[in-house]
């Protein structure tokens, strides 16, 4: 397909891309350059929010919030401001980010400084995931410091007037400091416990100042937007999810891994670029958008394309477009228990629901496979799912209470069969 | 009318007519006992007289919350209660006003430990008027010399409860 | 003032109500209930409870109340379905760990889970698996845990770091394994940290000495004011019969919000220490042994009228504590007064007398204690403040964090939880220097000019450094400026200097003025003539000897009410005198070793825990206590054991009808004209005995004080025990 790796994975292939010669060769910074070198000021600033607009990308860290409504709703005013960029990649079946950490650093700091300016924030921090600490982290750091000895950072960039300076933050391993509020919550040195929404981060952000947190994929797309144009962009994908996207495709597939495709392409086409069905295998179910989204039966997501607005009429979510492809054969009972322990491990235990509800799920779940389920346990569990559905401070209680609906609901005798089995799944 | 007056005076019939209840009920089986020598059976919700039970091992069951002396109608009982050794509450006073309590048994449905029960037991008697007060101690004895009598009694009402 | 009104509808009834606030806050102001654990109104939003989720027009998900700004139009349903239901869900879940052992919790019958269980909880559990417990922590004597049983509503852990500034305890960890903690088995010593036992919603943290003895529906709630510090906080008796068995606070928002002070919280179990006198000694042949009242009042009595014959009115020294309750001080004056004896005083911890003729007529503050909130600008001086008063200092933490600037000169430095701008640390001997620096900063360019003379003075002193000029162009810059003058003037050797200072200073800089007083009703004792140099109600009079005076002679008859030598500054001239004297009469609640073999006379008293009276606090606010607990029930009252003195020593009965009354009146009447003279004293006193460093131990204020046994385990009590060794 011809607009494979266009964007944020233009430059992989090259050797060494990471470094910054590798990445000016190929067109880098350019963009950057040209809006120092023009007339940086709030026209320029206006004009790129106005391209990211018209683009139509969206945030790419699940939600799918168009950006540049996003940065616009940054208030004009002279204060102190701030840009986040959400590098803390930890749902589970997602590891695009990583590889354009890793691959393409460079892209992410244009686009973060392109994006400050944009926003007149003149402060950004990078919030890498703690877990990138050993192969991810150390190539951040050093194109980070490339950036500044090419003086493409910091204060009066190339003596435009403008600043920008960037920091690197390591997180310490805690998936919901991926959530944005818990994130700056994090940022600030404090547990990472999301924040009430509103004030929003546009308003009270880090520091108590207005910031914006975008994702990684998000901002790594910026450069290229910009120096390929709107209408570029919107050539591929669909009209209302323009673009391409990273599809994190794991499971039970023949060759999983990374591909940035566009938008609407057919599952089945994702499908086949993965290389297959490992084994041959029927295909049973996909859980289309990272393990917080609702799973799809084989049969339904067939019919999707990969994009925002099939997926959610199919009743799940894009997400992160971490793709977990599910063979037949693979008991759902076990799959939904050992999510479920995620959910129960790494909740912030700030708001009751969560606190409570996830180790309740988890323990009925854990009860189930042991043998010692009762009929009235399942209904139960999408009892408890559903009282912790919306009634959260951020969308971890949305987030936990999915799956658990989802699975029962599709998978509805998996689960008596198991319980009336005293344990044995189906599957086996 | 007057010559048949005179014959029933005369040949006792209504005497005999008394005499016949006298004898018929002089051979039915006798309701009334021979108390104190004979006693009447006792329902197993009988309530008499307050026991304070004690778990297998020897603990108090008491916890000192006071629910009894709180549901008490006729503030019967008073409490006293501080933090033992083994750091448990416990009770350090708990009397028993026999002059005031009325035997309604709402201490014993109160109780969330099964520590206040009531026992059949209704026969005692006191001389002195500082007797009424049944202390601790001696609301434990009772519980621990009834207590097989008292844990039939509970286990046979068990059932409708 | 007033903001815009907006219209919204909760439960299909429209109301008005102010923007800018949050729904929970209409609601409460509404007299609508929604049920809440995290939020508390003198607490930030931490809206992680769930429990007050309602129904909101046009929002897909239920909101918490307490996080939810009103705005106009807005439809609110708290009884709906979805809203109960949502709250149903966070009921369940809080319940699913918490342990049913609310029969022997003590906060059973005062908890808000408790009570909200019961209108939104299930009637069974669905629960099934074993129940999450936890260690508990050890806090200290004060405070104790139960954390199997702590709902993380954080409220603990917001008051740490909003109200007291010092963030004692914390959350740990995450999700389910989340604990309230303090940071590696550190124990919590902040003076206002019982308050975490009333805004704890379960019964995580309760009332330690109070652990396990009663139950709330056995106790009476009765109205009493502090006597241990010259605020005067409200606070709740809880009683069980006789028998004081806890204190709570009750709000006032003019003196203390909400809070009361762990000194005020604690002190009350003095009361039931074993020294207690509850019968009148008698010393007959040399041996102090137990009297009748009427023996004891007649052999006072003897006493008194033998001396008032003999005109000895230099004979007698009479001396009474600054706690004592307005009605007993006024009559203890009357009796020395009318028997002809002069030497009265109540000012056991000052060393200064010399700027007596300058006194005002009763020392107070220019303005109540909430209003240091509004201040701008804070000079304190020779204060301890948060030992001295735990509850000023929460208000001047409040005026800090809302931006004002607040100054220090003080003799050492103490820790404090909000920004100080200046901090002058001054030796004792230059605490008059350094202030009177601040005064010729401010002087310098000031519209209320002072006097030639004192310029004079002013001008022979080195000139202000920058902290002075910074702190008096503070001072001068806003409107709302307070002077605070603490217990550490009080015995100063050049108090009166000092205050002199702080009232040419309080004229110059426009500023309000406060002083600190030793005991809950110093005011009371000014303003009923326990004083040597005025009688009731500020009429001057002849010159009776002052406090330290009458501890430096032998008499022929000394006095001590509510006054143990223990509270004295110069203690150990005091217990010479009290030794060298002929006769030596005690009034007290406690029987001391030393005062059993030097006493003639002992009258058991009542302790303010225990009688009626009223005291006025630093801000002349007049407050009733009306207590009558009986601890040895066929005792007089302190009131009537005075009358009966007064009746024994044949004078006319006082009146005390209206007493109250009069002074209220005369205060209001002097307030305004209250006029500080601009004049400082002619010889200053200059001693090199150091007596100011021992008076700001916050638990060892008073006799109750002294005898508490769980305030007396506290880190403070122990470290002073430490420093005195």
């Amino acid at each position: 397909m011809m607009h494979e790796n266009s964007i944020c994975f233009s430059n992989i292939n090259q050797p060494e891309s990471w470094k910054i010669e590798n990445y000016m060769a190929s067109g880098g910074y350019l963009q950057w350059k040209k809006i120092l070198q023009g007339q940086p000021g709030d026209k320029a600033r206006q004009k790129i929010v106005e391209i990211i607009k018209t683009s139509g990308l969206r945030g790419r860290g699940g939600a799918g919030f168009p950006t540049g409504l996003k940065w616009s709703f940054m208030p004009k005013t002279t204060e102190q401001k701030y840009l986040v960029c959400n590098s803390d990649e930890s749902e589970p079946g997602t590891c695009h980010d990583r590889e354009i950490l890793k691959l393409n650093p460079h892209a992410v700091i244009e686009g973060m400084a392109i994006a400050g300016f944009a926003m007149d924030a003149t402060v950004g921090y990078n919030y890498v995931r703690g877990e990138f600490i050993k192969d991810c982290y150390p190539i951040v750091e050093f194109a980070l410091q490339e950036a500044y000895t090419h003086n493409l950072l910091g204060k009066n960039i190339l003596g435009s007037g403008v600043n920008f300076d960037l920091y690197n933050f390591l997180g310490a391993g805690a998936y919901i400091c991926g959530e944005e509020t818990g994130l700056l919550e994090s940022l600030e040195g404090k547990q990472g416990k999301p924040r009430f929404k509103p004030p929003f981060p546009a308003k009270f952000g880090v520091y108590g100042m207005p910031t914006t947190v975008n994702n990684t994929q998000t901002l790594a797309s910026v450069p290229k937007i910009i120096e390929q144009g709107t209408e570029w962009y919107k050539s591929m994908g669909t009209d209302k999810s323009p673009g391409t996207n990273i599809f994190s495709v794991t499971g039970h597939v023949n060759k999983p891994g990374n591909y940035e495709l566009p938008l609407g392409i057919p599952f089945a086409d994702l499908l086949e670029r993965a290389g297959g069905m490992l084994d041959n295998k029927k295909l049973k179910a996909v859980i289309p958008g990272g393990l917080s989204t609702k799973v799809l039966p084989g049969d339904v997501i067939a019919d999707c394309t990969m994009d925002y607005e099939s997926l959610a009429s199919a009743g799940s979510a894009l997400g992160t477009g971490a793709v977990v492809v599910i063979a037949e054969g693979t008991c759902m009972v076990e799959l939904l228990k050992r999510s479920s322990r995620f959910y129960y491990v790494e909740n912030c235990g700030q708001c009751t629901p969560c606190r409570e509800g996830t180790g309740w799920l988890y323990r009925l779940l854990q009860k189930i496979t042991q043998g010692k389920g009762q009929e009235s346990d399942l209904t139960l569990l999408v009892d408890v799912a559903n009282r912790i559905e919306g009634n959260t401070i951020c969308a971890f209680g949305d987030a936990a209470a999915w799956p658990v609906q989802s699975f029962i609901e599709h998978y509805y005798s998996e689960f008596e069969y198991m319980i009336n089995n005293h344990g044995k799944s189906i599957a086996a | 009318m007057k010559i048949l007056n005179i014959i029933k005076t005369l040949t006792l019939i209504d005497l005999l007519k008394g005499l016949k209840v006298t004898l018929k009920n002089f051979f039915k089986p006798k309701i009334t006992v021979q108390y104190p020598e004979v006693k009447t059976p006792i329902s197993n919700r009988f309530r008499g007289k307050l026991a304070l039970m004690k778990y297998e091992n020897g603990e108090e069951r008491c916890i000192a919350c006071k629910l009894c002396s709180a549901v008490c109608p006729a503030n019967a009982i008073s409490i006293d209660s501080e933090e033992s050794e083994d750091g448990t509450r416990r009770t350090t006073r708990f009397d028993i006003d026999a002059f005031k309590c009325v035997y309604c048994g709402f201490c014993e449905e109160a109780c969330p430990v099964d520590a206040i029960v009531e026992t059949d037991i209704f026969e005692y008697h006191m001389t002195e008027n500082h007797q009424r007060l049944q202390t601790k101690e001696m609301l434990l004895q009772l519980g621990d010399d009834y207590r097989e009598k008292i844990v039939r009694k509970k286990e046979k009402d068990h059932h409708y409860k | 003032m007033s903001e815009p009104k907006i219209t919204i509808t909760i439960d299909d009834q429209e109301y008005k109500v102010n923007s800018g606030q949050m729904l929970i806050e209409a609601t409460d102001q509404l007299g609508i209930h929604i049920p809440r654990f995290c939020y508390h109104e003198k607490l930030s939003i931490a809206a992680n409870c769930r429990m007050c989720l309602v129904e909101v027009e046009n929002s897909t998900n239920a909101l918490p109340a307490c996080a939810t700004e009103v705005s106009e139009g807005m439809v609110v349903k708290t009884t709906s379905e979805s809203a109960e239901l949502a709250q149903q869900a966070t009921m369940e879940f809080l319940l699913i760990n918490h342990p049913l052992d609310c029969p022997i919790c003590d906060q059973g019958g005062e908890c808000e889970l408790q009570d909200l269980a019961y209108s939104h909880g299930r009637n069974e559990s669905r629960f099934e698996v074993k129940k999450r417990t936890l260690p508990d922590d050890n806090l200290g004597p004060l405070i104790s845990t139960d954390m199997t049983r702590c709902i993380l509503c954080t409220r603990c852990v917001r008051f740490g770091t909003e109200i007291a500034g010092l963030p004692e305890l914390g959350t740990i960890g995450r999700g389910e394994s989340s604990t309230i903690s303090t940071f590696v088995e550190k124990t919590v010593d902040h003076e206002l940290s019982g308050n975490m036992i009333d805004i704890c919603p379960v019964g995580a943290l309760n009332n330690k000495p109070y652990r396990y003895t009663d139950r709330t529906w056995e106790l009476d709630q009765i109205e009493s004011v502090s006597p241990h510090d010259c605020v005067g906080s409200n606070m709740f008796l809880h009683v069980k019969g006789d028998k004081i068995k806890r204190i709570v606070p009750k709000a006032n928002p003019e003196i203390n919000e909400v809070w009361i002070s762990d000194r005020d919280r604690f002190a009350f179990d003095g009361i039931y220490s074993d020294d207690r006198l509850t019968v009148p000694m008698l010393r007959k042949n040399g041996v102090l042994e137990e009297a009748t009242w009427e023996e004891a009042i007649d052999a006072f009595s003897k006493v008194l009228i033998t001396l008032q014959n003999k005109k000895s009115k230099n004979g007698v020294a009479a001396l009474i504590s600054s706690s004592t309750a307005l009605n007993e001080q006024y009559l203890y004056a009357y009796l020395m007064r009318s028997l002809g004896f002069n030497n009265i005083d109540h000012r056991i911890r000052q060393i200064d007398f010399t700027g007596d003729s300058l006194d005002p007529i009763f020392p107070n503050f220019d303005i109540k204690p909430h209003q240091i909130e509004n201040m701008k600008s804070i000079l304190i001086i020779g204060s301890d403040l948060r030992k001295e008063t735990p509850l000023i200092a929460h208000w001047v933490k409040k005026a800090a964090d809302q931006g004002a600037s607040v100054n220090f000169i003080n003799q050492e430095y103490s820790e404090y939880y909000f920004p100080i701008d200046n901090f002058i640390l001054s030796g004792q001997e230059a605490l008059a220097e350094n202030l009177a620096l601040v005064l010729k900063a401010s002087n310098d360019d000031a519209v209320n000019k002072l006097p030639s003379h004192i310029e004079d003075v002013l001008n022979a002193l080195p000139t202000p450094s920058l902290s002075h000029y910074q702190i008096a162009k503070s001072l001068a810059n806003h409107e709302q400026s307070f002077l605070l003058s603490g217990l550490l003037c009080h015995s100063h050797s050049e108090y009166a200097l000092i205050r002199s200072y702080l009232n040419l200073l309080s004229y110059v800089s426009n500023s309000s003025f406060g002083e600190l007083t030793h005991g809950a009703n110093a005011t009371g004792a000014y303003l009923t003539g326990c004083i040597p140099h005025r009688k009731a109600f500020g009429e001057s009079h002849e010159l009776g000897l002052n406090a330290l005076e009458m501890c430096t002679k032998n008499h022929q008859l000394i006095v001590l009410y509510g006054i143990e030598p223990e509270d004295c500054l110069y203690q150990e001239k005091l217990n010479q005198s009290i030794v060298g004297s002929q006769t030596t009469v005690q009034f007290s609640p406690f029987i001391t070793p030393f005062m059993k073999e030097n006493a003639d006379i002992m009258f058991p008293l009542k302790t303010p825990y225990e009688s009626k009276g009223a005291f006025i606090n630093a801000s002349g606010m007049i407050q009733d206590f009306n207590l009558q607990l009986d601890l040895a029930k066929d005792n007089p009252s302190n009131q009537e054991l005075l009358l009966q003195i007064i009746e024994g020593s044949k004078l006319p009965m006082p009146s005390l009808d209206n007493l109250k009354e009069k002074i209220k009146k005369f205060i209001d009447e002097t307030k305004n004209t209250h006029n500080r003279l601009l004049e400082i004293p002619e010889k200053v006193l200059k001693t090199t005995k150091n007596y100011s460093s021992v008076s700001s131990h916050l638990y060892d204020v008073d006799s109750i004080t002294r005898r508490s046994r769980p305030l007396q385990q506290t880190k403070d009590a122990l470290s002073q025990f430490s420093e005195d060794q």
